[in-house]
């Protein structure tokens, strides 16, 4: 990528150029365009603010700015990522509730509603939408329901569903939607966003214990980059990462984002078909298809055959693919 | 555990058949017996 001129006479080298370097200097105004497009996937009213890191940091921004000692927390593990919400909660003086399902399932708006009946002081819940690592879809919109009713504050995890199928969080209610650029979007996976309710603002700046002069801090992004009108950053953005971002929003505004969510649930539905046709005991590993979640397709390898094999092999071919082994405690990246 | 992943680009009806070619030739060399005609007959149905 680079190019290089030598100095044969001196035997001096000297890279000159190189697309990643030397770029001008990312204006707040330029930082705020951006933003502004990226909350455009989310269709929200609240406020959006880009994180300059992958999705965990505003996901533990969230559980830290929101959660505290009296706090009760409903965290719904459907795949690992609620395993990691509930050692934070608990890490915050939470008492935390979890319920867990079997990950080839998905949670269902009743078993949040039965978990209300038997904790009537939760009021935080914690949910993945999506998780790619094991390919389950949860129904946001039934739990979100179940939420408002008891008036908890609801954090979703949507790295894995945004662009890959619909995410409303004004209309389910979702206080707290995280996101992030590196699966559906086809963007980076430096930066992340996260949209934010008035109540959770409330809730979080009541709280004595939400991190403030911090980088996982969201109250600081509230006062000093929102309120003081998006015109000084809070420090120097994660200036590549930021324009992969913005050509990944205008990639997707050409194709639509209807569009891109019809791709993934197209593919994800003939991926599902052809495990099944290829016969030899392949098959999803979640068995309902509205459980399936469009981004990313699990099966379950024939009877007898080791799976990380297979997909050794199939990798040779074929890089889409890969394989996890949550015995082994080989998790795919994000 | 096998994962395909359709991250953004690679939803698209080509990388579903890379992936059946890729799988049906692993599970084929692992000596399990496959039906690929089946299996892109069940991609293309999907793609409709």
């Amino acid at each position: 990528m680079s190019e290089v001129s030598s100095d044969v006479s001196s035997g001096v080298s000297s890279t000159v150029t190189h697309p990643f370097l030397d770029l001008a200097p990312l204006s707040a105004q330029h930082f705020a365009a951006i933003e502004a497009r990226a909350a455009g996937m989310l269709a929200t009213e609240q406020d959006v603010v880009i994180m300059q890191g992958e999705a965990l940091l505003p996901l533990e921004g969230c559980i830290r700015g929101a959660a505290r000692p009296g706090t009760t927390a409903l965290n719904v593990i459907t795949g690992p990522y609620g395993q990691t919400f509930g050692n934070w909660l608990r890490d915050c003086g939470a008492t935390v509730v979890d319920l867990a399902v079997p990950f080839h399932t998905a949670v269902t708006a009743e078993q949040v509603r039965q978990a209300f009946a038997e904790h009537p002081g939760i009021d935080f819940v914690s949910l993945v939408h999506a998780e790619a690592a094991t390919g389950n879809t949860n129904p946001v919109a039934e739990i979100g329901e179940v939420v408002r009713e008891h008036g908890a504050l609801f954090m979703l995890d949507a790295v894995a569903s945004v662009g890959a199928e619909p995410l409303l969080p004004d209309a389910w209610g979702v206080d707290l939607c995280v996101i992030g650029a590196q699966k559906a979007m086809g963007g980076p996976a430096g930066v992340s966003a996260v949209s934010v309710s008035e109540r959770a603002w409330q809730h979080i700046a009541a709280n004595p214990q939400a991190p403030r002069r911090s980088y996982l801090s969201l109250l600081d992004w509230k006062e000093r980059w929102i309120d003081g009108g998006r015109k000084a950053l809070l420090h120097a953005p994660a200036q590549l990462e930021m324009l992969a971002l913005e050509a990944c929003v205008e990639r997707i505004e050409t194709e639509g984002l209807d569009a891109l969510m019809a791709r993934h649930a197209t593919a994800a539905a003939a991926t599902r078909a052809l495990a099944l046709a290829l016969g030899a005991g392949l098959e999803p590993y979640v068995y309902e298809a509205r459980d399936a979640a469009p981004v990313a397709t699990t099966l379950r390898a024939p009877s007898g055959t080791d799976a990380s094999e297979l997909v050794a092999k199939a990798l040779a071919a074929d890089p889409v693919l890969s394989a996890w082994s949550p015995g082994a405690g080989r998790w795919p990246r994000r | 555990m096998i994962r395909v992943n359709h991250y953004g680009p690679d939803a698209t009806r080509g990388v579903v058949h890379a992936c059946l070619a890729a799988l049906g030739a692993a599970m084929g060399e692992a000596g399990l017996t496959v039906d690929l005609e089946a299996a892109r007959r069940a991609v293309t149905q999907a793609w409709r």
